[in-house]
């Protein structure tokens, strides 16, 4: 018999049009047999919510006039972030989206994605003063450093080593400074700079609330400080614009990255980033201490 | 299913435990006197967590060090882990990391039983923690019993830095002191955690 072929198009309309007028059986000859599915539901996905927060949800979405499914995906949008080649990451994924934060950048791609020019160094914060650490805190490294690397997790180095070093520094300036640990700083979530800072000073005294300027944001690793540096540079980035935002620009703005025992440190100014190579001891705790104290008095 | 999804409804249920609510378990232990510095460093840390919050900040500056203090006390004889994957029963879901975990052996470099305590950190709010420290002290129980190392009862405590509320494992019997311990009594603090680890209560 012949006929006419089955539409090539995925327009419903025309394909309804047609499955109207002929029937299935019309077409035997160009059914084919499949053993795996062909269509598959890629763009839904089912998640369970707990009754509250179903209520909780309807109730945002009822106040703001819109359907809890457009809310959904409006926050999504803060979340996922479209990089494709026009903000430099080209190389990462093949058009498609990530969900950015700060612990989402590498170094190479926070450089290209801010178009940071980087300068690296070993001697940008080597002839600063050391500062000798107290005699509490010489003890108290003495017995934590190496219980810290013995259970070697990066909440355990925070905890025994990183939080003890910054809570003196705290000490040092007679608390005209404060210390966050563990604190949201969302700056501008749609260029991923969002996320939980592990550690960050501020040269307000204010402790309830963070204020401008932040001066220098401290990222804990459990292995290696490296892979934390990328990170760190995008907080360090956001403290820029944050301070800013806030009236409250200051030239520099400082990083380091640290597993409690290892130091980096970094300094970025305007669109310059100084990374020195050189690591620093924990055993050196003078030195390390002396250059954060050269942080926060903007001496570095 | 891990240990931070369980209420303490679900543990009782999954675990068929029979909770015993009780005032005072640990209220006749004798204080451990932490030295003066201690004290004097911990009060100035306390001040900063509080005006902080976060739950990490509270881990850092409180909870660590009366735990350190803890092993101290013990002239190093036991061991405390923070952080770490303890994961003894998957399929129970009695899997997770456990914010902080005090055992008897001095070894601290890999986990060895007998596990003690579980103490879980909360950034306020100490009840919302007792369904994840029972789970996980019923984990440890299993922990020490497949490791041959069975001790009679185990412990917890759900802490906001600031304030402590303690629990005890006794088979299937779960003891829940309603006491509150401020950090101002952290010689007493000590001095539970103290007799928790010689199993005196």
């Amino acid at each position: 018999m012949n006929r006419t072929n089955i539409p090539k198009t995925d327009s419903i309309q025309e394909l309804a049009h047609f499955w109207d007028t002929y029937d299935l059986t019309d077409f035997e000859d160009d059914l084919e047999e499949v053993d795996e599915p062909v269509f598959e539901l890629g763009s839904q996905l089912v998640v369970p919510l707990e009754y509250r927060e179903l209520e909780a949800l309807n109730a945002l979405a009822q106040s703001r006039g819109i359907s809890p499914e457009n809310l959904i995906r409006e926050r999504l949008s803060n979340v996922l972030i479209k990089y494709d080649s026009t903000k430099g990451v080209n190389h990462c994924r093949r058009g498609g989206y990530r969900i950015m934060s700060y612990s989402s950048f590498t170094l190479e791609e926070v450089l290209i994605a801010f178009q940071l020019e980087i300068v690296e160094s070993v001697d940008i914060f080597s002839n600063i003063e050391p500062i000798a650490p107290s005699a509490e805190l010489a003890t108290a490294l003495e017995k934590k450093v190496p219980v810290a690397a013995a259970i070697n997790t990066e909440k355990a180095r925070s905890e025994l080593i990183v939080a003890n070093v910054l809570f003196e520094l705290l000490e040092q300036f007679d608390r005209r400074i404060s210390l966050f640990s563990g604190i949201d700083f969302n700056v501008d979530p749609e260029s991923g700079l969002t996320g939980v800072c592990d550690f960050l000073i501020s040269l307000s005294p204010m402790q309830s609330l963070l204020r401008a300027p932040v001066i220098v944001l401290v990222e804990a690793k459990k292995e290696d400080p490296a892979p934390g540096l990328g990170q760190c540079v995008a907080e360090m980035i956001a403290a820029q614009h944050f301070n800013k935002e806030k009236g409250n620009d200051i030239p520099c703005v400082y990083g380091a990255a640290t597993t409690g025992t290892e130091w980096k440190f970094l300094k970025l100014k305007e669109k310059r980033l100084h990374l020195d190579m050189t690591v620093y001891s924990i055993e050196r705790c003078d030195k390390i201490l002396g250059i954060l104290a050269s942080m926060v008095e903007q001496k570095a | 299913m891990a240990y931070s999804n369980f209420t303490l409804e679900a543990v009782r249920r999954e675990f068929q435990l029979e909770i015993v609510e009780s005032a005072g378990i640990f209220s006749e232990v004798s204080t451990v006197v932490p030295q003066e510095h201690f004290m004097a460093e911990l009060a100035e840390k306390v001040e900063l967590a509080i005006s902080s919050g976060t739950e990490k900040a509270r881990s850092e500056l409180i909870v660590t060090d009366i735990l350190f203090q803890l092993r101290e006390h013990f002239n190093r004889r036991i061991s405390f882990f923070s952080g770490i994957e303890f994961s003894v029963d998957t399929e129970h879901g009695l899997t997770g990391i456990c914010d902080f975990l005090v055992s008897l052996s001095p070894i601290l470099s890999f986990l060895e039983a007998p596990v003690i305590i579980l103490v879980e950190a909360k950034r306020e709010n100490l009840t919302t923690g007792f369904g994840q420290c029972a789970a996980e002290m019923i984990a440890a129980q299993r922990f020490n019993n497949e490791k041959g190392n069975d001790i009679p009862h185990i412990y917890g405590a759900t802490t906001s830095g600031t304030e402590w509320r303690f629990l005890k494992l006794e088979g299937v019997r779960l003891h829940i002191d309603r006491a509150v311990y401020p950090i101002a009594q952290c010689d007493k603090i000590l001095g539970i955690l103290a007799s928790m680890v010689e199993q005196k209560v």
